[in-house]
């Protein structure tokens, strides 16, 4: 049944293409409605306080990230010349026709207005003004220069600079706005001595959404096309490239669909994934097109469609574990992340890659069969002459330097571990939206120059808070203010602020004949009042809604830096906090940081802690993923030594190369997590493969290994190291990292996997691999399935549970004759009279290592209705498990799976059950669904019966003559399901009940022995009325007592339905 | 004295004394079984429930074909952080709801219905569960029973599950076929958690916003006029590997209808419980490791609240309602499940405050270990219009036969105005145990 399903594909081409292709087209078919979000605030979840307390400031002060035009004029009269005052103005105009500008914030010289005092008040006059009337250029700059609040923010000390800043309406119009202002710049016939820069959070904001889709645009088809080279040069052949496109098309259109589908936006690192997912779903093409072209060349006379069904029931088990270990990595980002864009990208990755397996191990057989690639000639004759080509002798080079002396090789690699162990410690977490940007960018050289002569474009705010209305009116708050204003400028980077104190300053001189003395808060609560009524009589009110609220009772420090990075604000943003903690903790005023530099250190702050703890959760997920599937903790161990390796050999590069923890470089570790173990257990999975299929000598197993696999995992390794390092030449700066730092650490787990790997086996000779040997022997003499691995798994059988057995149909005389029969012997075994129906009663007891004991008590009944049989088991006690009933139907036909169904009465209702879980453990007793099902019989076809001797055993006080019959499971995939590899039976030969079972697991560890016991007829059936079971792996035990056994009263058939279940007994 | 109180209570203490003085050796069957519970809300860093309940099993037979079961229920939570209200809750008929109850204590009849086995059929008479569906935590056709949403969906539904009156009978049509006939006379419905208490439900989609400023005057609940009843019948069948059913239930809806209406500068709210039907069907089946489960159900009338106050507040449309699930049994002592729920408003209006579909998917990975004494369970949900959901763990411990401990963690997630974000602040850890004798 799993073979079915698993080649589905290859057995039924035109029906898997079509479902395939439907669910493409409808998963894919939200790309119409995906949106890009390349907000900064998109990293914090929109609950964040920081980000909460931002937007509130913003809505107060009617302030946003604002778009920043800087006019620089290198003459020697800097921007105060006629010819630049003018274009500002005229500058000014047009951005403030734009629709997106919110024209009646847009701050520059042509809105700024001086400050004078006059003999009946204040006079409020904008400054360029000052140039009708025949005035001057250098009138502007004696009233600005008188202006001290705009030094440095509006014109740059050096007078060869000012400033266009622009606010827009939303920010979702911001790629508009920053297109149009460019384009009117651009428009205008500059002197040379004149340019212009448009920088600004705005403009990244506006710029960002564009540059991600130019890059992603150049990107993505370089992935694909170098992929497709790749594939063509392994395979030597165009269509293998081909289908490898189709499987990469599956996986990137249908997750970005979903991604579209669920309301996901396409953020900044987004753009990453479908790259990644190009690397990753072509992984699992190489190694079953790989598989499937070897095979052809080393058996040209078998069919293209054995070949495939090989290719596909050989790289299954490999490459599902990879692809699970493989979303492990990708779902220890989404478990760690605390930002959403972190979050989407691993979830949505992780279905990507599921995606891309689905379709490997579905659809790409499906297009095989359809399409019939044949191997080049090349290939076949390389395998005809034994020779191997340059990459797998390559591969085999490397791996034999390794393997000569594995100590040396396991030396040099905890080396380097130390190392990275030591250079790690001064990896440093840091972070410039800026530096999105390529260098050559002219935002970024824009917002470089315009940092250089201003006091900044990066925006740190203090909101202070008065506990009532016109509370800002108290000189005690002013002062605070100012001396937090003054504070702030002390610190590095912090080159200007602005606030209301500013303004109360510039009125106070005004209004005291201009005296730079004068240039001081006002004395008097009173006179702050009066200076707010002079100002709204004289100027537009509005002038200070960016400092202060209606009701004067908030007011918000406007500190300009020149710097965003992370490394450069924190100290910052720390020590105002400090100053803010004991400076405003009175009734009178508090304080709160806000703004875009503030935000941005909230969510950078964990970026650190986030990462190592994504580290250590996609470490703990790829470990315990790779112990399950290798059933063996040390397993799970040793597959992540290579990526542990990895992963310290990158943060060492890091630190070599100044490349720092941010938003790229932190999520490489997950993503190299999951991808890096993926050649660990390609690797350990062969070399297990290979012992079991008895290569004892470890020179030929390597070679084997290196040959085989070796050259599957060197493809492997180029597409994803190719696929990611396409991203080293995005122009997206922190993908360029990200692509460098994985490129290196995949590259490393690579190597480490074919060279270490192989050595710590060797040296540590792992249990879960060479846990077998004692079987060797065995399993030597028997040929491998075509599975490559049927060997070291002996069969089984069962025993039961109800309670019959039963009464051999033959005499003693007639069965000597069939001693030597093993198949004979099973046929007897399962000719034992079990009655047409019964009813009896079984307790259970449950006997765990420490010798504690549960009960149980069921009763059951189990009817034929022609060759198909019935049982149904009611729980009546403990209370735990009372109402819980079982039933099964078993039908004669071995391809038809049993229907079984289980009642729970915490749920109420019947579950259908799957019953092709035969060897998991039935309710907790010793005894699988199995067991349970046979009830004493033996299944002829899941076992090869060998009788390899007599003897005697003493079962209730007696001796008797016993047949030792061993049983193996007739292949692999059986032994696995039924988790026996081996069972010897004793047959007692007067009445052919099984008296005694050994189970040996699939690994050959002694497993469970079994023994039934009280054996006596009832209505002249033989009936075992006390089984015995005990695990020897785990120490439990189980004991099944029959009682009241009836094979006589009729069975109301009504018991064997699932509506029976419900109403119990 | 003749509240639905006392007459529960005259009803209850007749029905023990009845059976236990006709049948005394029935009397010795009795079985108990007590839980504990403890939560930690640790947003707000207090404990949300220190719950005891006793159930007191009592069965016997009557004879050769009948069978009775009766199981009182004592309930005390001294947290008081899930009932805040003391008066008695008016979603129950007046055969049906506690005895006692005060913040503190609910006394109840929890189940008490007799079996008959009557050759052609069967009949299970009285206060009891039917549950229809195959979905597990998503309710579809599982609407036989209301629910107590004291603690929103938490609870197992077995628990939460609000038992009623009703004649339950079922007729085999042949080997694996029965069709079975409903007939409810109980008109109980959602018991809602209390105004204040931890689980008050806050979503817009379940309760209208009220709007600011307008004084609001809620009437009492209007219940169905005496006389009415909710009926249902369902075949079922097991045909080549499939198990089917259809079903189709006449009912009233468990939550009552919101109207609103604005007059005489005030808005006049009156909650209203409404008919509906309700037609569907279901199968499963098992393909070597995985078995498929489908659900699929139309209701007739779904009464979805809108934004503004035309047609009295509601927008009344059909609904189609379905889920998939599947449920990987391939790893040993693991079951891995997942279900996708999706429901459709096929008469929409733009003013419903719902969408016009709603996606939710559910995962449940469940693993067994020690011989089935030890159970590690996680329970991911996630409902797509809201990106909320719910996560939830619980590891639980079969000490011995009769003593059972765990320790578990539920988590809600996403936008408030989501029916499971609404309660992200309330994410708690629990600690329980459990003995039955």
């Amino acid at each position: 049944m799993k073979e079915n399903i698993v080649l589905i594909g290859v057995r039924r081409p035109w029906m898997v293409l079509i479902l395939g292709l439907l669910l493409m087209a409808g998963l894919a078919s939200g790309l119409t409605k995906i949106y890009k979000d390349s907000r900064a605030d998109a990293f914090l979840e929109e609950d964040n306080p920081a980000l909460l307390y931002k937007n509130k400031v913003q809505e107060i002060f009617g302030l946003s990230d604002p778009l920043v035009i800087a006019i620089e004029d290198l003459s020697t009269e800097g921007v105060f010349r006629l010819e630049t005052l003018k274009l500002v103005a005229n500058l000014t105009d047009q951005v403030n026709e734009l629709d997106s500008v919110n024209a009646a914030r847009t701050i520059s010289l042509a809105t700024e207005s001086n400050i004078v005092g006059v003999p009946d008040g204040l006079e409020v006059t904008p400054f360029l003004e000052l140039l009708e009337d025949g005035g001057s250029p250098g009138a502007v700059r004696k009233a600005v220069g008188d202006f001290p609040l705009y030094h440095g923010m509006l014109v740059s000390d050096d007078d060869a600079m000012t400033v266009i800043v622009a606010e827009l309406y939303d920010d979702e119009l911001a790629e508009e706005a920053y297109q149009s202002i460019v384009a009117l710049t651009d428009a205008i016939e500059l002197d040379p001595v004149v340019s212009i820069h448009v920088a600004g959070e705005g403009a990244v904001l506006g710029f960002l959404g564009h540059y991600i889709d130019r890059d992603a645009s150049r990107l993505n088809p370089m992935a694909g096309l170098i992929i497709t080279i790749m594939l063509i040069i392994a395979f030597r052949r165009l269509l293998p490239a081909l289908l490898g496109n189709a499987v990469i098309a599956a996986s990137v259109l249908m997750t970005v669909g979903f991604m579209a589908y669920s309301g996901v936006p396409f953020f900044v690192i987004t753009n990453a994934m479908p790259v990644i997912l190009i690397g990753i779903a072509v992984a699992d093409t190489i190694h079953i097109l790989s598989h499937y072209y070897e095979c052809q060349a080393k058996n040209p006379d078998r069919s293209l469609q054995d070949c495939i069904e090989e290719a596909v029931l050989v790289m299954f088990r490999p490459v599902t574990l990879t692809t699970l270990t493989t979303i492990a990595g990708f779902l220890g980002l989404y478990a760690s992340s605390y930002m959403p864009p972190f979050e989407y990208f691993g979830l949505f990755t992780a279905f990507g890659v599921l995606v891309a397996w689905l379709y490997s191990i579905f659809v790409l057989p499906a297009l095989i069969r359809l399409f019939k690639p044949t191997v080049s000639q090349r290939w076949v004759e390389l395998e005809r002459n034994s020779r191997r080509d340059v990459f797998s002798r390559g591969v085999n080079v490397l791996g034999r330097l390794a393997t000569r002396r594995p100590t040396v090789t396991i030396a040099v690699f905890s080396a380097l571990a130390l190392v990275g162990i030591a250079l790690t410690t001064q990896l440093q977490v840091n972070e410039n939206r800026i530096n999105t940007f390529h260098a050559d960018e002219p935002l970024y050289q824009a917002d470089k120059r315009i940092n250089e002569h201003l006091d900044g474009t990066n925006t740190l705010d203090i909101v202070i808070t008065t506990p009532k209305v016109e509370g800002l009116f108290d000189v005690e708050v002013l002062r605070r203010v100012e001396a937090l204003q003054a504070y702030a400028e002390t610190l590095p980077h912090v080159n200007g602020s602005v606030s209301v104190v500013d303004y109360l300053k510039q009125m106070n001189k005004s209004l005291n004949e201009g005296r730079q003395d004068f240039y001081a808060l006002p004395e008097s609560d009173a006179l702050v009042a009066q200076y707010f009524l002079l100002y709204a009589a004289s100027g537009d009110p509005s002038d200070f809604e960016e400092v202060i609220d209606y009701d004067y009772r908030l007011a918000n420090i406007r500190l300009h830096l020149d710097t965003a990075e992370f490394v450069a604000t924190r100290p910052v943003i720390e020590a105002l906090q400090s100053y803010i903690d004991t400076q405003f903790d009175s009734d009178k005023a508090g304080a709160t940081l806000s703004g875009r530099v503030n935000v941005n250190y909230h969510w950078i702050k964990d970026l650190g802690q986030s990462h190592f703890l994504g580290v250590i959760v996609a470490l703990v997920f790829v470990c315990l993923v790779s112990a399950l599937l290798f059933r063996s903790l040390s397993a799970g161990l040793m597959a992540a030594v290579p990526v542990v390796c990895s992963i310290l050999v990158v943060y060492s590069a890091m630190v070599l190369l100044g490349i720092n923890l941010g938003i790229g470089t932190s999520m490489f570790a997950s993503v190299a997590i999951g991808l890096g173990i993926d050649f660990s257990i390609h690797t350990l999975e062969r070399i297990k493969t290979l012992v079991e299929e008895g290569v004892a000598d470890m020179t030929t197993l390597l070679a084997e290994l290196y040959t085989s696999t070796g050259r599957a995992l060197l493809f492997n390794y180029l597409a994803i190291a190719f696929g990611f390092g396409v991203l080293i030449s995005s122009k997206v700066v922190p993908l360029t990292h990200f692509g460098t730092v994985v490129v290196l650490s995949v590259t490393m787990s690579f190597l480490a996997a074919i060279t270490l790997l192989p050595a710590l086996v060797m040296v540590v000779r792992p249990a879960f691999i060479f846990g077998k040997a004692a079987t060797q022997s065995e399993t030597q003499q028997r040929p491998a399935s075509v599975l490559g691995s049927v060997n070291g798994l002996l069969p089984i059988l069962m025993l039961a549970a109800i309670g019959a057995a039963g009464l051999i149909g033959t005499a003693p005389a007639e069965a000597n004759d069939q001693l030597s029969d093993g198949s004979e012997v099973a046929q007897r075994i399962n000719a034992v009279d079990e009655g047409q129906h019964a009813t009896s009663e079984m307790a259970m007891i449950l006997t765990d290592s420490s010798g504690k004991e549960r009960k149980r008590h069921v009763t059951s009944y189990r009817k034929y209705f022609g060759q198909e049989k019935k049982t149904v088991l009611f729980f009546k006690e403990p209370a735990n498990v009372r109402g819980t009933a079982f039933l099964t139907y078993d039908y004669p036909d071995a391809d038809k799976d049993d229907d079984q169904w289980l009642y729970l009465p915490a749920l109420r209702k019947v579950r259908r059950i799957s019953a092709s879980n035969r060897g998991d453990y039935f309710l907790g007793t010793d005894f699988t669904y199995e067991d349970i099902k046979l009830s004493g019989r033996v299944d002829r076809d899941d076992y090869t019966f060998t009788v390899d001797g007599q003897g005697t055993l003493e079962v209730d006080g007696k001796v008797i003559d016993v047949l030792h019959v061993e049983a193996i499971p007739k292949t692999k995939e059986i032994a696995d399901e039924l988790g026996y590899g081996k069972t010897r039976l004793w047959v007692n030969t007067d009445n052919w009940v099984v008296v005694k079972n050994e189970f040996w697991d699939p690994k050959g560890n002694r497993l469970k022995t079994y023994r039934a016991s009280d054996i006596r007829q009832v209505d002249g059936i033989w009936t075992r009325h006390q089984l015995d079971i005990e695990n020897h792996l785990t120490g439990h035990r189980s004991r099944f007592l029959f009682s009241d056994v009836d094979y006589q009263t009729a069975v109301r058939d009504r018991l064997f339905t699932s509506r029976a279940l419900v109403k119990g007994l | 004295m003749s509240s639905p109180l006392f007459l529960n209570r005259i009803r209850w203490v007749f029905a023990c004394s009845v059976l236990s003085l006709s049948y005394p050796s029935a009397l010795a069957d009795v079985r108990a079984k007590l839980t504990t519970e403890a939560a930690y809300e640790w947003e707000r860093g207090d404990i949300g429930k220190t719950e005891a309940v006793l159930d007191l099993e009592w069965t016997g037979s009557l004879g050769k074909t009948t069978s009775f079961t009766v199981i009182p229920r004592g309930r005390m939570d001294l947290a008081d952080a899930l009932d805040t209200d003391t008066r008695r809750p008016d979603n129950y008929s007046r055969i049906n709801g506690p005895i006692e109850e005060n913040p503190s204590i609910r006394l109840e009849l929890a189940e008490a219905y007799t079996d008959h086995y009557l050759g052609w059929g069967s009949m299970r008479l009285g206060k009891q569960q039917v549950v229809w569906g195959q979905a597990d935590g998503l309710k579809v056709l599982d609407v036989i029973n209301p629910q107590s949403l004291r603690e929103f969906n938490l609870p197992d539904f077995e628990d939460s599950r609000i038992p009623t009156s009703m004649l339950n009978l079922e007729i085999p049509t042949g080997v694996d076929s029965s069709v079975q006939l409903l007939v409810i006379p109980d008109l109980t419905f959602n018991e809602l958690a209390d105004p204040g208490s931890t689980f008050e439900m806050t979503s817009p989609e379940l309760v209208p916003a009220p709007a600011t400023g307008v004084p609001v005057t809620v009437e009492r609940t209007r219940r169905p006029a005496g006389g009415n009843l909710e009926t249902g019948v369902r075949w079922s069948a097991f045909v080549n590997g499939w198990d089917l059913s259809t079903n189709y239930f006449y009912y009233f809806q468990d939550n009552p209808v919101i109207y609103r209406a604005f007059a005489n500068g005030q808005v006049r709210v009156a909650p209203t419980y409404e008919r509906s039907h309700l037609a569907g069907i279901t199968a499963s089946n098992a393909f070597g490791d995985l078995v498929l489960r489908l659900e699929l159900g139309g209701i007739s009338d779904s009464y979805q609240v809108r934004s503004d106050l035309e047609n009295r507040g509601i927008h009344n449309t059909p609904e189609v309602a379905s889920v998939v699930g599947l449920d990987y049994h391939g790893i040993t002592n693991w079951m891995i499940s997942y279900q996708w729920f999706q429901s459709t408003l096929t008469d929409y209006d733009d003013r419903i405050v719902r969408k016009r579909t709603t996606l939710r998917h559910t995962l449940l990975l469940k693993k067994k270990s020690w011989n089935e004494t030890l159970e590690t369970e996680l329970f991911a949900l996630l409902n797509q219009d809201y990106q909320d959901g719910q996560v939830r763990g619980k590891v639980s411990y079969q000490l011995t036969d009769h003593w059972e401990i765990w320790a578990g963690a539920d988590v809600f997630f996403g936008d408030r105005a989501g029916p499971f974000g609404q309660f992200r602040d309330t994410d708690r850890l629990l600690l329980g145990w459990e003995t039955a004798f």
